[in-house]
């Protein structure tokens, strides 16, 4: 695993310049505040999709999806379905609507719908929270694709991918994004398809692979020579064969036996010593308190490895991570599938990068026509990452050994019999993988800086701001912007991607998801309604999801209830109805507070543009 | 039918029962999938988790099968929708909407400063 992969780095430095190069070219387009942000509006339908597409699909969706899919199976096709088809809740509920209000931004429309300042700062608020949850796996991925790559600490592909991305957000801005995303969406449609109908044709298709991938006789992989792997924090070894391990370092560890029933029978704290042998049955768990290297014994099989059943058959792994007890296990993991789906489908109306993009349609009709064509490219894009993952599960198994299989569609080409083919599919895929965190990095990045710049800036602090001071404010908005994403990537390294966009998705879902669909059709939601609404739900949503990611990083003691647990780490199927109720209940105890102009702000959320009533937000 | 005043209660009442109507039906037929797979996953677990094609019945479902149905879907409701749109332009009374050849003039009253 050591040393640099010399072609797949060409790939990556050639998609790298490419983008900076489309930025700097993409300069000498945009001149004015509005073209910065939004490219102008005369994006037509076919080019705007692609860039909202190829902005959407980000690392969960290039890499986190098939790694998901390889460690845990069934149960993680929901997101691919989930992430495209939340785009149908956007094109029937607010894609129109939204457009035809004429805002730029979200915190534009809750502003103009409930003419209120403090709605404007909640929805700036919560646009700039979703934006760094989402950021925070893009950095993920970047870090351990360099690694992979270079041999190089995580922290430097962090560092690397965020200077890039910043540096063409503050050089180029949106116009130039615009550009780039939507080439990026083929880059990327090419790179998960192009390999894999190659590695298809020669390991055999993408059924056989799943029957394999779930026959009763896949066994894991048994290594043949001693093999070391590196562990992060919590990282953990479940053995399944009876095996023996040699730590490089001291560590601490948890020890969990299970009983006959599957359930956890004991757990205790060990000490281990550097470069001490310890041996362990087949079923045991250790689980690592800090980061460790560990020689795994030639003879074991390759642990973690999932069994055939629970990965081919819905209910497995993944949504059955609480399940304690034969009781809960009969609805535990309906349930977190259900919540999952929740937050996929309301979630995506919830972006912030992904909504702005409305914008760049000239009008509603437009907007839908896009929306339409994105739910297609994306159709066709998520067909493939389970590919990966099936494959992946019968071919690169050691992956299951540390919790690398995020590393899927980046290593899988090496398996090919040549090795020359086998590095160059692979820089296909790593230069996809890069346009994928590169795009959803900069779409943040805009959406983020285009924040502070329009919304804190332009509009709370200095109103009569001259656009050439706003684009100063959103260059520097951009330097800081970048500089926290990369911070905050740093600290996720041992948390899957697709967890982590998940997360994004179930904050997006409880806040910006009810105030769009209600602001849009109930005419009676007050601004106390909808601030009531968003808080909760949101309080709710980010509780939760720091809750459980304190627990996974081992410093809180996590609950023992199995209902609880799942719905912590899936909150959006509480959390959403949660706001919405809010909503109506605040709404109707303060109905004082529609604006007296409410019949003109929904007559022009839902009357044809034709009509003449479309007034657009920015005026320069 | 007679035609109505543009920013008339009717008008806005119209439309909007219509758009949502539309909206929700289709809604409710994506809603109705998505909420039917997991249940038949839970209690048809043989008919589910039978072979099909290679994959499971499950598997194909979620790894193939929907993705049409959410184009169909996606295409049958833009398809609507502007048909609405152009029925309802007809709706109104001319002489209710904004002065011709003012297109571009700009209706400053959704800009959020109320401070006038």
């Amino acid at each position: 695993m050591a040393g640099v992969s010399i072609i797949p780095l060409m790939f990556v430095v050639g998609i790298v310049l490419a983008t900076i190069g489309l930025g700097i070219y993409a300069t000498r387009l945009s001149r004015t505040t509005s073209d910065f942000y939004v490219a102008g509006r005369g994006v037509n339908a076919f080019w705007n999709s692609s860039a909202i597409s190829g902005e959407y699909l980000s690392a969960a969706s290039f890499m986190g999806i098939a790694g998901m899919v390889m460690k845990s199976g069934y149960d993680v096709l929901w997101y691919a379905v989930g992430y495209a088809a939340g785009y149908v809740f956007l094109l029937l509920f607010i894609a129109g609507p939204l457009r035809r209000f004429g805002a730029y931004t979200i915190p534009d429309f809750a502003e103009g719908r409930f003419d209120s300042k403090a709605m404007r700062k909640l929805a700036v608020l919560f646009a700039l929270t979703i934006s760094f949850f989402y950021m925070m796996p893009q950095m993920k991925g970047a870090g351990i694709t360099l690694a992979q790559l270079l041999g190089s600490p995580y922290w430097v592909g962090v560092v690397v991918v965020g200077s890039v991305i910043t540096m063409n957000v503050i050089l180029g801005g949106m116009k130039g994004v615009t550009f780039v995303q939507a080439m990026q969406y083929w880059v990327k449609m090419f790179a998960i398809a192009i390999p894999m109908f190659i590695l298809m044709m020669v390991f055999g298709p993408y059924n056989a692979q799943v029957a394999t991938g779930g026959s009763p006789d896949a066994v894991p992989f048994t290594l043949t020579e001693n093999e070391t792997f590196k562990y992060p924090q919590a990282g953990e070894i479940k053995f399944t064969s009876d095996g023996t391990i040699k730590p490089e370092t001291a560590v601490a560890a948890k020890h969990l036996t299970y009983g006959a029933d599957g359930f956890v029978a004991t757990k205790t704290k060990i000490q281990l010593a550097a470069g001490e042998s310890v041996s362990y049955p087949k079923g045991d768990k250790v689980v690592f308190a800090t980061p460790v290297k560990v020689e795994l014994e030639a003879g074991m099989t390759v642990p973690n490895f999932t069994k055939s059943e629970a990965w081919l058959r819905p209910f497995g792994p993944f949504t059955s991570k609480y399940v304690t007890d034969a009781e809960n296990k009969q609805w535990v993991p309906l349930l977190y599938t259900y919540s999952l789906v929740v937050a996929l489908l309301c979630g995506t109306a919830g972006l912030p990068h992904i909504l702005v993009r409305f914008y760049t349609n000239p009008d509603g009709r437009e907007a839908k026509k896009t929306t339409l064509l994105v739910i297609g490219l994306l159709s066709l894009f998520y067909i493939f990452p389970a590919m990966w993952g099936a494959m992946g599960r019968n071919l690169i198994p050691s992956l299951y050994a540390n919790g690398g299989t995020d590393l899927v569609t980046i290593l899988l080409p090496t398996k090919l019999a040549s090795p020359l083919w086998g590095q160059i599919l692979s820089g296909v895929t790593s230069a996809g993988a890069f346009a994928a965190f590169m795009t959803t990095f900069s779409g943040l990045l805009v959406s983020v800086s285009g924040g502070f710049a329009h919304d804190i800036y332009g509009r709370m602090l200095r109103p009569n701001a001259s656009p050439e001071s706003r684009l100063t404010a959103f260059k520097i908005a951009a330097l800081f912007g970048g500089a926290l994403a990369m911070g905050l990537g740093l600290l996720v390294q041992n948390f899957d991607i697709n967890m982590l966009v998940g997360w994004a998705f179930a904050i997006g879902a409880s806040t910006y998801f009810p105030l769009l669909l209600m602001g849009a059709w109930w005419r009676k939601l007050t601004a106390a309604g909808a601030v009531a609404g968003m808080l909760g739900g949101g309080a709710g949503a980010i509780s939760s999801v720091v809750f459980t990611m304190l627990v996974d990083k081992g410093l809180v003691t996590p609950l023992t209830n199995g209902y609880v647990n799942t719905l912590l780490a899936q909150p959006a199927i509480w959390t959403v109805p949660l706001a919405l109720t809010l909503m109506v209940v605040v709404s109707l105890a303060t109905q004082g507070m529609v604006p007296s102009d409410i019949r003109l702000k929904m007559l022009k959320l839902h009357a044809p543009e034709t009509l003449g009533l479309k007034a657009d937000y920015i005026k320069d | 039918m007679s035609k109505m005043d543009l920013h008339s209660e009717e008008f806005l009442g119209t439309i909007m029962r219509r758009q949502l109507r539309l909206s929700m039906g289709i809604a409710s037929v994506f809603v109705l999938i998505i909420v039917i797979v997991p249940l038949l996953n839970k209690f048809l677990p043989d008919v589910m988790n039978a072979p099909f094609l290679g994959f499971t019945l499950s598997w194909f479902i979620l790894g193939f099968g929907i993705f049409p149905i959410l184009i169909a879907l996606a295409i049958l409701f833009v398809r609507r929708s502007n048909a609405f749109e152009d029925e309802a332009i007809g709706m109104v009374d001319a002489s209710t909407l904004p002065v011709a050849g003012s297109a571009d003039h700009r209706d400053t009253s959704n800009t959020p400063t109320p401070a006038h």
